[in-house]
């Protein structure tokens, strides 16, 4: 805030504030971190230490504060030599080194038995930072001198803003973006354009652009005479509040720019480089450079590269410096360079390369272009500065000119869009002269000139939203759109209805994941076209890679989470998507297919005492109800999936098409998926069940029905099917229903290979009481046809 | 077989008697219905011991008797048929009183009727599609899988775009293992797309289903759910928006609730807001939940870009448009005091029981 304030001339704005109108007008704020609470320390000087007599980690350092000289115990292992400054805050200083950031007031102690006033600071101790590493130590040649009061002379307390900044706004990733907001939301008068003026410019840089496209302009300045040595206290703890790690004065001053301009520029020693000579291209197949992290990188003909007089790459463009030609201890001539490169070039080799750095997070969302040589100077003339540097030669090259965007804003569409019908035009133009853009009121219109350094506004809508969020959201009246009626949909009535169905039968819904692991689809053995799946490229784990092709997975394995935890019953259905890699639509998009499964695992619910385990039956049942609900009645047949029971499973039929399975998971499976009892599944294909009319009603029957039931012994393996199509082809104009009632198998009463059987038989006519006579008739009929056709023989 | 030979009246009254006498004491032995008329019978049915006495002495009976007789007889009938329903009643009210001594242990519990339970997701969904079919919007679908079209080129983030990193992407790959042109979706936006290219305007959509993001910490789930609006129209301002996400945010939670938009950025919308709501747990008062502002962040908004009307071909200028979204987990979490999003996709069948759909009063 302290760099903040400055731009804004000193206008008085805390942290609260700022946040306040820098959240209303779109940036948001994240945080906002106290700095630097602390009172009591002065800069004193080393003026001579010795061990301490009892440990031997600790010193007894004699310090001077500009009028006398104290002994102070430090337990820091960087004690600087006689000369050097340090902080030394004195009993009675506050220092927020309590629990939580507390404040603590120092009092004089005796440290292993030698009393000590005070103690030398680390970064941690006054809130600057984490580091505990050591003591801070200032530089001999630091404007701070001996008795100073460190947070007057260094500008504490302070405090940090964290803003989370849109990439539509790369503008304010510098603070002098950030003023500018500050002033456009009313704080304080827009800031001033500050320049710096350099003069004596003898020398040459020659540039030269081979990819126009990718680099509109590249401003380079040399300097000579540079002392390469540690920042100014003020500005290593500045940097550091930011995130920054201090390095020396020259890459210091790079950063310092970028921070403050949100232009990032990059410091070369010029005595690596054969002449001062740049040449941006891209590389070529086979190129390497070895970055200053100390990695060769391999290189794309996608990715721009800065070039040295000899056309050997020195940097990657907007990503990252090369090794061989960082500024070091030794450097004593630097180039600076200041560019414009493209976003997305950056955006690419910064990504392939996993190089994403402070830098490249602002050349990704755009630099402006027009503003290379303001940041220059200020980088160069902070060089002239504290480096003692001074510059020979300036080159700015600019490949490909970056106009300001004239543009028109209607101020009736603004009232439109906004909402805001009585917003005049007057102080439309008001609002988007805050922001530093050019305007001109015409008639009912406004012409706007949009510097470079907003490239986010290029329509008139973008005019309209910087008024609206500069007046406020909160100023626009509610209203509500005029009335529309809406049309019905259907597939996801489909949906839910079966969700609806499915609870009522006593199944809890469960949502998974749609991917799953490969393993757990080829597992099941699908028929094309669920045999093959849709994979992920970049999966979070090799578990979630593929797309699932039945819903199965994942509710068996919420299966046997839920048995592992004690839950030992279990009734779960998801209604989801599937996804067929092997039907390709439209945009080689898989074919996507709304499915419903269920599993059932436990026992059937029973009164004071546990129940009989589920069994195939159970499932049917539901199963059924399922359909008789979605207005279809599920024919089943055995059939033979891999991934179920070979002899408890079927398929689910409406007419001639399987629209689902069900049945006893295969124990295999069950194993596989680590479920040890039995599990019962079924799966169907919701987007495979045909339309459904409406049902009308059927009338009420008016006279008495009749039951007769038969007993008999048939084959074993006649299937209830089997039987059921032998009495439906009779086709008896009375039957109006039948229906199995005992199916007994016991050994001891039935013979070999055969079963008992009971069914049941309704006989009604609509216009007539039945008379015995004819109910007979019929069922002798029938009787006779099951001895025939089903080989039956009645008990 | 010898005709009986005549009795006097008197020796005919004493029979009855006898007889009566002899079938009260029998009724009085019976304890059921059943056991009740087999004793009538004994006694006044048609081969009863009372019926064939009078029957006998009518026969024998020279003529002048045979009224006397008959009138004796039946008198003694009407007797015992009374006697009949009297004893009747008293078996059904005896019935009726073993029948209200009986107790059971209400306390116990019931027979099981296991009833599922919707997952808390699809509860809040339906609510939200519920309150927004009142002001007119439709229900609209899409694919989970998606083009790099719908789910960005068409919604304003080109290729390289830096907005796409505010969407880590999972992408589908192509037959070599690399990333192909296919996306999880990572948004419900894109069916605002499909709405549009298949319609013209006035367009009025929610559209709900799940997305995906390359993310996974104790907040963020690589799969969640969202609801997208969208309505297109002519004349529709940022007031209108405002009017729809306040209506939605009552009918929601109540009458007192109200709405924050705050300006942010969306690649497809412009202007674009961030949505706050009053905090649910303190009614806007201030509280931990929402570190003392009082409001809490449930999704994004904006009027649509005109660069979006462009790609699917509607006039820009003579139609506008508002769209919004919510993460329907997040909205979840707040109703329920759900606190770990994990919950939603492990099917704990302990977790599953614990929610029901809001009744509206």
């Amino acid at each position: 805030m302290r760099w903040i304030r400055a731009l804004l001339d000193g206008a008085a704005v805390d942290g609260a504030k700022a946040a306040d109108v820098l959240t209303r007008a779109g940036l948001e704020v994240e945080g906002i971190q106290k700095l630097g609470a602390f009172t009591g320390v002065v800069v004193a000087e080393v003026r001579g230490k010795k061990p301490h007599p009892d440990a031997n980690k600790l010193t007894l350092v004699d310090v001077w504060d500009g009028k006398t000289t104290t002994q102070v115990v430090c337990g820091a292992p960087n004690v600087p030599e006689v000369g050097h400054k340090v902080l030394w805050a004195r009993p009675g200083a506050q220092l927020p080194m309590g629990e939580g950031g507390a404040m603590v007031t120092l009092a004089a102690k005796a440290v292993r038995g030698i009393e000590s006033p005070g103690m030398l600071c680390a970064e941690d101790e006054l809130g600057l930072g984490a580091s505990h590493a050591g003591i801070i130590t200032i530089a001999p040649g630091d404007a701070l001198q001996p008795g100073d009061d460190a947070a007057e002379k260094l500008g504490f307390p302070d405090e940090i803003l964290e803003l989370a900044v849109g990439p539509n706004r790369p503008d304010c990733l510098g603070h002098v973006g950030v003023a500018r907001e500050l002033a456009a939301g009313g704080v304080a008068p827009a800031p001033r354009p500050r320049s710096v003026g350099i003069d004596a410019m003898d020398g040459v840089v020659t540039i030269e652009i081979a990819e126009p496209a990718r680099c509109s302009r590249y401003h380079a300045t040399v300097l000579q005479g540079v002392h390469v040595g540690a920042s100014p206290l003020d500005v290593q703890l500045r940097l550091a509040a930011l995130g920054v790690r201090a390095i020396s004065n020259v890459v210091d001053a790079t950063n310092w720019v970028m921070l403050l301009h949100g232009q990032p520029t990059h410091a070369f020693d010029l005595d690596t480089l054969p002449g001062a000579k740049i040449r941006v291209r891209c590389a070529k197949a086979g190129e390497k450079l070895e970055t200053l992290d100390g990695v060769v990188r391999d290189l794309l003909p996608t990715d721009l590269l800065i070039c040295d007089g000899a056309d050997r790459a020195i940097a990657l463009a907007g990503v990252m410096g090369g090794k061989a030609t960082e500024v070091t201890s030794k450097t004593t001539r630097v180039l600076l360079e200041c560019a414009a490169f493209d976003p997305a070039t950056v955006r690419a080799t910064a990504k392939r390369l996993g190089l994403q750095s402070e830098a490249s997070h602002r050349f990704e969302r755009g630099v402006d272009p027009n503003g290379v040589a303001v940041v220059a100077r200020t980088a160069a003339a902070w060089l002239m500065g504290h480096a003692g540097a001074n510059v020979v030669a300036v080159h700015d090259h600019v490949e490909r000119e970056t106009t300001d965007k004239p543009l028109v804003l209607r101020a009736a569409r603004t009232r439109t869009v906004t909402g805001l019908g009585d917003l005049s035009i007057e102080r439309q133009a008001a609002r988007l002269h805050a922001l530093g853009l050019g305007v001109e009121m015409r008639g009912e219109e406004i012409d706007v000139t949009v510097p470079t350094f907003r490239p986010d506004l290029t329509r008139e809508i973008d005019l309209i939203e910087e008024i609206l969020r500069l007046e406020g959201y909160d100023k626009v009246p509610t209203t509500v759109p005029p009335l529309r009626a809406a049309p019905p949909e259907l597939k996801h009535r489909l949906a839910d209805r079966t969700r609806d169905l499915l609870n009522a039968l006593g199944l809890d819904e469960a949502i998974t994941y749609a991917f799953v692991a490969p393993r757990e689809l080829s597992v099941f053995g699908l028929s094309p076209p669920h045999h093959l799946a849709m994979r992920i490229a970049n999966p979070l784990r090799e578990e979630q890679s593929a797309l699932r092709t039945t819903l199965l997975p994942g509710i068996l394995r919420a299966t046997a989470r839920n048995l592992a935890h004690g839950v030992a019953d279990v009734r779960l259905f998801e209604v989801g998507h599937v996804f067929l890699a092997a039907n390709l639509g439209k945009d080689g998009l898989p074919e996507e297919r709304r499915h419903v499964a269920g599993v059932l695992v436990g026992r059937r619910d029973a009164w004071l005492k546990s129940g009989e385990p589920l069994d195939y039956f159970d499932l049917r049942g539901i199963v059924d109800e399922l359909g008789r609900g979605l207005g279809h009645a599920f024919g089943v047949e055995a059939s033979s999936a891999g991934w179920l029971h070979p002899g408890v499973q079927g398929a689910l039929r409406i007419d001639d098409r399987v629209v689902g399975h069900l049945g006893e998971l295969h124990p295999e499976l069950a194993t596989t998926f680590g479920i040890d009892p039995r599990v019962l599944v079924f799966e169907i294909d919701l987007a495979a069940l045909p339309k459904v009319a409406q049902a009308a009603l059927q009338p009420i029957p008016r006279y008495p029905a009749v039951e007769r039931d038969v007993s008999f012994l048939v084959e074993a393996r006649k299937s209830a099917a089997e039987i059921g199509k032998v009495i439906a082809a009779q086709a008896e104009p009375l039957l109006v229903g039948w229906a199995p009632r005992e199916d007994y198998r016991d050994a001891a009463h039935v013979p070999d290979g055969q079963k008992s059987m009971l069914w049941s038989f309704t006989y009604r006519a609509a216009d007539r009481t039945l008379m015995d006579a004819e109910v007979n008739a019929a069922h002798g009929r029938l009787l006779a046809a099951l001895v025939k056709d089903a080989g039956a023989s009645p008990r | 077989m010898t005709a009986p030979s005549s009795v006097s009246l008197e020796q005919l009254k004493l029979k009855l008697d006898a007889l009566v006498a002899e079938f009260r004491a029998a009724m009085a032995l019976a304890r059921d219905e059943q056991a009740v008329r087999k004793v009538y019978a004994d006694f006044g049915g048609a081969q009863g011991s009372i019926r064939v006495t009078q029957k006998d002495a009518l026969k024998a009976a020279p003529g002048p008797d045979k009224r006397a007789i008959g009138e004796l007889g039946n008198a003694y009938l009407k007797e015992i048929d009374g006697a009949l329903e009297q004893r009747l009643a008293a078996i059904v009210a005896e019935q009726r009183g073993r029948d209200l001594a009986r107790t059971v242990d209400v306390t116990l519990p019931g027979r099981a009727r296991r009833r599922g339970h919707l997952h808390p997701v699809t509860i809040v969904r339906r609510e939200l599609e519920e309150i927004f079919a009142q002001l007119g919007f439709v229900v609209a679908e899409g694919p989970e899988v998606e083009t790099d079209f719908h789910n960005f080129e068409a919604l304003a983030m080109p290729k390289e775009h830096p907005a796409r990193d505010m969407q880590d992407t999972f992408y589908i790959a192509d037959s070599d293992g690399k990333p192909s042109d296919l996306v999880l979706r990572t948004h419900t936006s894109p069916v605002q797309i499909r709405t549009m290219l298949q319609g013209k305007p006035p367009v009025r959509i929610v559209a709900p289903g799940a997305v995906f993001r390359k993310d996974d910490d104790p907040t963020h789930s690589p799969m969640f759910h969202q609801i997208e609006g969208l309505c297109v129209d002519e004349g529709l301002s940022f007031g209108d928006l405002k009017g729809v996400l306040l209506h939605f945010v009552r009918r929601l939670l109540g009458d007192d609730m109200g709405i924050r938009l705050r300006p942010s950025f969306f690649p497809f919308t412009e202007p674009s807001a961030e949505l706050d709501i009053s905090c649910v747990f303190c009614r806007g008062k201030g509280c931990r939940t929402c570190k003392q502002t009082g409001f809490v962040e449930i999704g994004g908004a904006g009027m649509v870009d005109p660069e979006v009307f462009r790609h699917v071909g509607y006039d820009s200028e003579k139609y506008t448009g508002f769209a919004f979204g919510f993460g329907l987990e997040r909205m979840a979490m707040m109703r329920f005091g759900i606190d770990d999003i994990k919950h939603f996709y492990e099917a704990d069948e302990r977790f599953a029981v614990q929610f029901e759909p809001k009744v509206w009063s």
